[in-house]
């Protein structure tokens, strides 16, 4: 046959495929109530949680990944009208939803939400005009995660991830609100005053950081790399949230973990509908099989976060409640993740930027 | 069908041999072209063209206008950029990346293009076969080369075994590693060019040259080279400026001290609000693109006419 | 002894000889990754570190359950294809357009043309993303459609050009003196002589939309192309799961390839 016949017959193939492939996922809008799409950290979407909801309510489930609230900031920035659940921490509650993209949560619709812990459920960085826009579902501490077998003292200050003795060993939050916190704590300020002076006190932490960008072996895409680099010795000192290195300790990973002695900030993910989203039954559903007991106490078992659920905190096994037990002491040194002005967090975002650039 | 059926049929085309009224021929002499170029050039205006300018007009914006602050004109994009020591700095190191690779590419590349459009018969089939490695992802490829270079990896310890090294060299997140990666990703960019423009050097030149006396070295400098040299130079620039807008080399083979622009622009628009100082960013670039491109066009321009 | 052909062999055309070990070489070094990638799809641990500790096919079947491959497979191919049709039509015009017309504008269109392939990259990526959404525009299969067909097509231009330049106008011109009317000498004449770089334009088009990450990241919203869901899976997945992955988006291409040569072997010869 000739060439041309080949051509056209490629050509008209191609159409009828086009015309079946684009045209019937229309046919898949009816489909949309069968599902739900969630962008969530990378740690966040585990199958445990995925498969058995999927039994349940036969609603199938979509989980992309981000790492940091920043990159679901501009996730959203992007475009939101697919997507039914995001995972943004407590600072940044009022912002979204002072933004217009959450949708108010009803608490009734979710009878897992009575066992939260009773401090976790009288927040105020949630509420906006009286009504409720998010639902905790984790918390942790952003401190310093290390190498014992690697490292040869016991360190205590946020100081030890500037120490020369590491170049190249080193690696640091990318999330440019973490970071700034981080180093705002070991400069010794109060994070929660960060809208006052905050071009003299940005400049402060900039200066901190620069200083660090020859230390830092390279940016860490996420945290299961950070957990293989750490894992490979290729990274010995980080700052990490004590969940995942918990996790690697209960995995007989030689590591340990300290709150810094200067101070360190507590973090809490929480659970938001959006407000354009397309399922919201569905999206309440999720919300509520992932704060049922069973789910909640396999997330700390596989994942080694805390969870907010009362019953599984107080049924933890014994090794995992020491681990995740702090002092007084060091209880005194936490501060929670601040909520602060939208200008200020952009200008944090632009700060760290200038200084990493990646 | 034979001349005569065709003969028999001219008297029904009107267009070849009755004569069209002026304006029709003229009509159909300039709406033809437009009408067979409209569309690209309308994609190319639209989708190429326009969103430039839109990057000029968010470059010039306080904020992303999406959400919740209300975005002001202001130069301070630009002002950021020539201040903070960051950007700059990668500028200057992609430029640097961009040339070294596009050296040791055009090197490595030069002789695999002479083999196969001059020292073989199956040089196009091979081209093909080289090709290949081009259908499954660019990603996995500069990956793959992760698992080779590691301190744990293939590389390594073939060089420990050998008896040559005691502690693994670290290839990855260094500039070695995103050079590699650039070098590997590019070589194929480099090699097609100069295929095409080393075929066209006529065989009879070469052999006449070395009737003439001269070796094969002396027949390749003074013939080949300055005949394929403007082939040459938009090989080169093609590499050049591909070298310098890549950003997955960096990214899975570079550590943090190699920080190249694209992945600082890629990352303002990954995390947060910093799509202005991107957009500052992207115009910069470009305009730098621009630039080198018009330079390299008229050295090239120069070359053909020399 | 010094006339045997072994002798020979050992002693001459080491010239030549030499430009074929390098190429060898070079195929070598391209491909060896391949084979790396290929082989960690089977090793028995997580860490990818040498030497091999053991095999197993669980990555496959991890793989086989996450149906977001399959999908992401499907929406590559489907874009592709559009890409490929769009490309070589649009591009084979503007091709047409610019060797065998003069117009005004028409040196504008060339440098348009030459600046969209040796800019591309993340700034026009990003480009495109604050046009679209400038514009409202969300993403999706059609906008990356859309933006693949814009910086793909000039590729098409060049091949289809390039063959429209090095072939004898007499011919057309024959066959216009013979009555034909411009559309019937296109289509007749013109078409099956370039009909073989059109072809490669085709399939060139389509491979670089699907290897095409930067466009496919930004436009494509919530839904996935497969190098930006491979993409996801370094970031965020770590297990050999994307070696897997990569067998089977290295196999099913080169067995294409391997039909292609058998079957159309005249119409690959045609094409050098």
């Amino acid at each position: 046959m000739t060439s041309r016949t080949i051509v056209f017959t490629i050509t008209a193939a191609t159409v009828c495929l086009l015309l079946l492939g684009i045209l019937l996922p229309s046919g898949q809008v009816a489909a949309q109530s069968k599902e739900l799409n969630i962008w969530t950290w990378g740690v966040y979407g585990p199958d445990f949680a995925t498969k058995s909801f999927e039994q349940k309510y036969g609603i199938k489930v979509n989980c992309t990944f981000y790492h940091g609230n920043e990159e679901l900031w501009s996730k959203m920035q992007a475009g939101h009208q697919d997507v039914d659940i995001i995972q943004p921490s407590n600072h940044l509650i009022q912002r979204f939803a002072r933004a217009g993209l959450l949708a108010p949560i009803d608490v009734s619709k979710m009878p897992n939400y009575a066992g939260l812990m009773e401090s976790f459920k009288n927040a105020t960085y949630n509420v906006v005009d009286g009504k409720l826009y998010s639902v905790p579902y984790t918390f942790g501490i952003m401190g310093v995660g290390y190498r014992s077998d690697l490292v040869k003292e016991t360190p205590n200050s946020w100081g030890v991830l500037w120490d020369k003795k590491y170049e190249k060993k080193l690696a640091f939050s990318r999330n440019p609100i973490d970071a700034c916190f981080a180093v705002g704590k070991y400069l010794g300020m109060d994070i929660s005053k960060l809208d006052e002076d905050t071009d003299a006190k940005l400049a402060l932490i900039k200066e901190k950081m620069r200083e660090q960008n020859p230390l830092l072996l390279k940016r860490v895409e996420s945290l299961q790399e950070m957990r293989n680099l750490l894992a490979a010795g290729d990274i010995w000192l980080t700052s990490a949230d004590d969940g995942m290195i918990h996790k690697m300790m209960l995995q007989d990973q030689p590591m340990k973990f300290f709150v810094p002695k200067e101070g360190a900030a507590a973090w809490i993910d929480q659970f938001c509908i959006v407000a354009d989203g397309p399922n919201k039954e569905a999206a309440y559903r999720w919300i509520d099989h992932m704060l049922s007991p069973e789910i909640a106490s396999q997330m700390i078992q596989k994942m080694g976060y805390m969870v907010v659920n009362a019953k599984v905190v107080s049924a933890l096994p014994p090794e995992m409640a020491k681990l995740m037990t702090y002092t007084d002491e060091e209880t005194k040194r936490l501060v929670p993740y601040p909520t602060l002005k939208s200008e200020t967090q952009e200008k944090m975002t632009k700060a760290y930027h200038d200084v990493r650039g990646q | 069908m034979t001349h005569q059926e065709k003969e028999g049929r001219t008297e029904t085309m009107e267009e070849g041999t009755k004569k069209l009224p002026l304006w029709r021929e003229r009509l159909s002499e300039q709406a033809i072209p437009l009408l067979v170029v409209f569309p690209a050039s309308l994609m190319l205006i639209l989708f190429f063209l326009a969103p430039m300018f839109v990057a000029l007009h968010f470059s010039l914006l306080s904020n992303v206008p999406f959400f919740d602050i209300t975005p002001y004109y202001t130069l301070e994009n630009y002002v950021r950029v020539l201040i903070e020591p960051i950007y700059r700095n990668a500028f200057i190191r992609t430029g640097i990346y961009a040339i070294i690779a596009t050296v040791i590419s055009l090197l490595v590349s030069y002789p695999v293009a002479y083999y196969l459009s001059r020292k073989t018969k199956r040089g196009g089939l091979f081209l093909l076969i080289l090709l290949i490695p081009f259908w499954t992802s660019i990603i996995l490829r500069v990956f793959s080369w992760k698992i080779i270079l590691g301190s744990s990896g293939i590389l390594n310890y073939y060089l420990k075994w050998i008896g040559l090294i005691d502690t693994p060299i670290t290839f990855l997140y260094t500039s070695t590693g995103v050079i590699f990666g650039l070098v590997y990703t590019y070589t194929p960019y480099m090699i097609l060019p100069l295929y095409a423009t080393l075929g066209k050097v006529p065989n009879e030149l070469i052999e006449a040259s070395l009737d003439q006396g001269a070796n094969r070295l002396q027949t390749l400098v003074r013939i080949t080279f300055p005949l394929t040299r403007s082939g040459t130079i938009s090989a080169v620039i093609l590499v050049l400026l591909a070298s310098f807008g890549d950003v997955l080399s960096a990214q899975l083979l570079g550590g943090a001290n190699n920080l190249v622009i694209s992945t600082v622009i890629f990352e303002t628009f990954m995390a947060g609000s910093n799509w202005t100082v991107g957009s500052a960013l992207s115009v910069i670039v470009f305009s730098a693109l621009l630039v080198l491109a018009a330079i390299f066009a008229r050295m090239g321009k120069e070359a053909e006419y020399a | 002894m010094r006339d045997s052909r072994w002798f020979r062999w050992l002693t001459t055309g080491w010239g030549d000889r030499a430009f074929r070990i390098y190429f060898v070489a070079y195929l070598l070094y391209v491909l060896f990754p391949l084979a790396v990638l290929v082989l960690y799809a089977f090793h028995s641990t997580e860490y990818q570190t040498w030497p091999m500790k053991g095999l197993t096919l669980q990555w496959f079947r991890e793989l086989l359950d996450d149906s977001k491959l399959l999908l992401a497979l499907k929406n590559s191919i489907l874009i592709g294809l559009a890409t490929m049709f769009f490309s070589t039509l649009i591009g084979g015009g503007l091709a047409y357009g610019l060797v065998r017309y003069t117009f005004r504008g028409k040196a504008f269109l060339e440098t348009l043309n030459i600046l969209c392939i040796i800019t591309y990259g993340v700034v026009s990526a990003v480009s495109v993303l604050l046009w679209f959404r400038m514009l409202g525009i969300h993403g999706g299969i059609w906008p990356t459609i859309v933006g693949h067909t814009t910086f793909i097509m000039p590729f098409a231009v060049m091949v289809i050009r390039d063959r429209l330049l090095n072939f004898d106008r007499e011919i057309e011109e024959a066959a216009m003196d013979l009555g034909a009317s411009r559309l019937r000498t296109f289509w007749d004449v013109t078409l099956p002589l370039i009909m073989p770089s059109v072809m490669a334009a085709g399939l060139f088009c389509f491979t670089i939309s699907l290897g095409e990450f930067l466009l496919g990241f930004f436009l494509i919203g919530n839904k996935v192309t497969l190098p930006v869901y491979i993409y996801s899976l370094m970031r965020f997945t770590f297990t050999p799961a994307i070696n897997a992955a990569a067998v089977l988006i290295i196999f099913f291409p080169t067995l294409a390839l391997i039909v292609i040569a058998i079957f159309f072997r005249r119409e690959v010869e045609s094409l050098y």
